[in-house]
């Protein structure tokens, strides 16, 4: 029974790695045929970031494919495991203020919606 | 005839342009250059000397940042209204307002040609009845098209409204052109149609088109 759970969740893991590469290839796709530097800029990070879930997923196969030992003792595995998480936090981030910028320029009142701009400011952008 | 500023539109709206004294209603989702055309026609003008107007709902920068995209060159300088950043300032929410204000500078003219760019369509629809919208850009262009040798061009957001306040808004104006994304395979493609425009026979045809060396570049699609 467990053989059959972590084959039926590979199998998912693999689906998803499928659905996230299309749903990238197709914002890259439509990247190619806008125009406005704002909607460029949008679907270049949802193309980033779709590809970036289907490297996740794709890691997950491989974890459950290949035996993995632990790394907690491993001070260089814990800095690339810390400095991964940290660009992974800033490319959510980058691709976040795309959509809220979009989400701005589509608002008739043009309302600075959560202060984005102060945020943004805040943190450096 | 008033040209559009792209060599190769004014030849597909038979050789010289839009028609005189007329109203133009670009169609198209977001983000795909609706306001190239609007900024190439402006840019047409002020090289002929023409009285340039472009009514925005954004700020000046954020519409110098959209045309530098399409590699355009920026020294074109119309009169701004604007949200931030223009001559006069545009509150979105006072249609008497707006109305006005256009008629204002439409005062400085002194007898030459205008060419009004706007982008506010989409906005004025989201926040006030369509109907309302309806008899405001009716009275508002005839009025301008009665007193002045002026063509108007409008932009509008497709996806944003309902099919049937579109299908309705089209026919307030003299010509419409229409830009889309289209899927063919595994590409999208930027194509082109006029829907109509007043004293040419209606075309069916695509064209693809795309933004390259500071120009608009047409190509039949089949």
């Amino acid at each position: 029974m467990p053989d059959l759970i972590s084959a039926l969740a590979l199998l998912v893991a693999a689906l998803n790695v499928g659905v996230f590469l299309y749903g990238a290839y197709w914002a890259l796709e439509i990247r190619k045929a806008l125009a406005a530097p704002l909607y460029k800029r949008q679907s270049l990070w949802v193309g980033v970031i779709g590809s970036l879930f289907a490297l996740f997923f794709l890691v997950v196969v491989g974890l459950s494919v290949g035996s993995v030992s632990d790394v907690s003792g491993n001070s260089v595995a814990t800095f690339t495991v810390a400095a991964f998480i940290y660009v992974i936090t800033v490319m959510f981030f980058v691709w976040i203020d795309s959509t809220m910028k979009i989400a701005r320029r589509s608002d008739p009142l043009r309302r600075n919606t959560l202060r984005w701009s102060g945020l943004r400011w805040f943190l450096g952008f | 005839m008033v040209s559009t500023g792209v060599e190769e539109l004014d030849r597909l709206l038979g050789g010289g342009g839009y028609p005189d004294k007329s109203t133009i209603l670009v169609v198209g989702p977001s983000g795909i250059g609706k306001e190239a055309l609007g900024y190439w026609f402006v840019s047409s003008g002020l090289a002929q000397g023409d009285y340039c107007l472009y009514v925005t709902r954004l700020a000046v920068s954020e519409v110098r940042q959209d045309i530098g995209a399409f590699r355009a060159n920026g020294r074109a300088e119309p009169v701004w209204i604007a949200a931030e950043g223009g001559q006069v300032k545009l509150d979105i929410n006072d249609l008497v307002g707006i109305s006005s204000k256009i008629k204002e500078a439409l005062r400085k003219t002194e007898g030459r040609r205008v060419r009004i760019v706007t982008d506010i369509l989409s906005s004025l629809l989201m926040l006030n009845p369509a109907e309302t919208v309806y008899r405001f850009m009716t009275q508002l262009t005839a009025e301008i098209k009665q007193n002045y040798d002026a063509v108007i061009l409008t932009t509008v957001e497709e996806g944003m409204h309902p099919s049937q306040v579109l299908a309705a808004m089209q026919q307030l104006f003299d010509g419409v052109i229409e830009l889309r994304l289209y899927e063919k395979g595994l590409r999208v493609m930027p194509l082109l149609r006029m829907v109509k425009m007043r004293g040419i026979p209606p075309q069916p045809d695509f064209f693809h088109f795309s933004f390259a060396g500071g120009k608009m570049e047409l190509e039949a699609y089949a």
